[in-house]
């Protein structure tokens, strides 16, 4: 680099250091102690804070994910079948709920939260499948799948 | 023919289950015997879930697809979606996308959507606007590495209007599309 402007060879130092250290104060202003008074405390923690702030949208997807997730299995227990049950019940018959909404029905309309795992549990035992997965403390009341009549429903192709 | 549901389960119970139940006020010759014809009791029950729309006993709710996301929505209910969304303000929109639609006696579930026609959700866009402001920002220790970027995300805001469920449960669906 060639400067031909005597000026430009000054290193630029940005905004005037008042500017600078106001913006970082400004977005210290809830830390406590040396944290918001002193500069060089609050620069380095203010950026730390940006980056959490940055990295948390992500893990905040994760973490609703993963309280959906117990929500479902807690109300699958209920009704003594597994998280997985449920899932692969409802995928083989066509129905595409998320977890979001899974979870949803589960904890505001239990009544139809029942329904859907009747509807999978059928399924499964139409399709003969097994779920190998060991239950060897029910903690729910099993479904009376007696009374569910959908052979010819479950059985159609869609 | 996204149909009937599990449901009909709750149904039977209360009309195997004699006297009382919710439907006792509906039904007058109450108690079929448990030997009966599945088609026939499912026919009854898909008769008395009509019977039970026409009388609107309770709100409705469904769970409608919007934007790539499932909502669980009931009259009234306030939504903000966020991303690009053609629909202006003012905007009166019917959300077709119904996954699962239920009273306080029945659900009707879809396959993976319910028949065309048979629930209405109405929608009004009341607002558009973008969202606070998010950082984004990189650092590397060390390595004087920094970086900084703004972004606002676009988002419309929607009243449902309402959540309906007409009654021709089981009728053919004339595909509207």
């Amino acid at each position: 680099m060639v400067f031909l402007t005597i000026s430009n060879l000054i290193r630029a130092r940005g905004p005037d250091e008042f500017w600078r250290k106001r913006r970082i104060f400004r977005l210290a202003a809830h830390f406590i102690g040396r944290r918001r008074n002193c500069y060089s405390v609050a620069v380095r923690n203010v950026h730390r804070a940006l980056v959490y702030a940055t990295k948390a949208r992500k893990l905040k997807k994760q973490d609703m994910k993963d309280l959906w997730n117990t929500r479902i299995s807690a109300a699958c227990e209920q009704h003594n079948i597994t998280a997985f049950t449920l899932k692969e019940g409802l995928d083989r018959s066509n129905i595409m709920l998320d977890r979001k909404s899974l979870s949803d029905v589960a904890s505001w309309e239990p009544k139809t939260f029942e329904c859907l795992a009747a509807i999978a549990k059928q399924k499964l035992q139409l399709d003969g499948f097994i779920d190998t997965v060991d239950k060897k403390h029910p903690t729910g009341v099993n479904l009376n799948l007696k009374d569910v009549m959908l052979d010819a429903w479950l059985k159609e192709k869609k | 023919m996204s149909l009937i549901r599990a449901g009909l389960k709750r149904l039977v119970n209360i009309f195997s289950s004699g006297h009382g139940g919710v439907l006792s006020r509906f039904i007058t010759n109450i108690a079929p015997s448990q030997q009966q014809l599945v088609v026939e009791t499912q026919k009854k029950v898909i008769a008395t879930c009509n019977r039970l729309i026409e009388e609107k006993p309770s709100r409705n709710f469904a769970i409608v697809h919007l934007l790539g996301k499932q909502w669980r929505v009931t009259d009234g209910d306030l939504l903000v979606v966020e991303g690009y969304w053609p629909p202006n303000i003012g905007d009166k929109i019917k959300l077709d996308k119904v996954l699962l639609a239920a009273t306080k006696d029945f659900s009707l579930i879809g396959r993976p959507l319910v028949q065309p026609g048979l629930v209405t959700v109405t929608a009004t866009v009341i607002s558009k606007g973008l969202s606070h402001t998010r950082t984004h920002f990189k650092k590397k220790r060390r390595k004087q590495f920094m970086r900084i970027n703004f972004q606002r995300a676009q988002q419309t805001m929607l009243r449902i209007n309402s959540v309906e469920i007409a009654n021709k449960i089981n009728e053919d669906s004339r595909n509207v599309f």
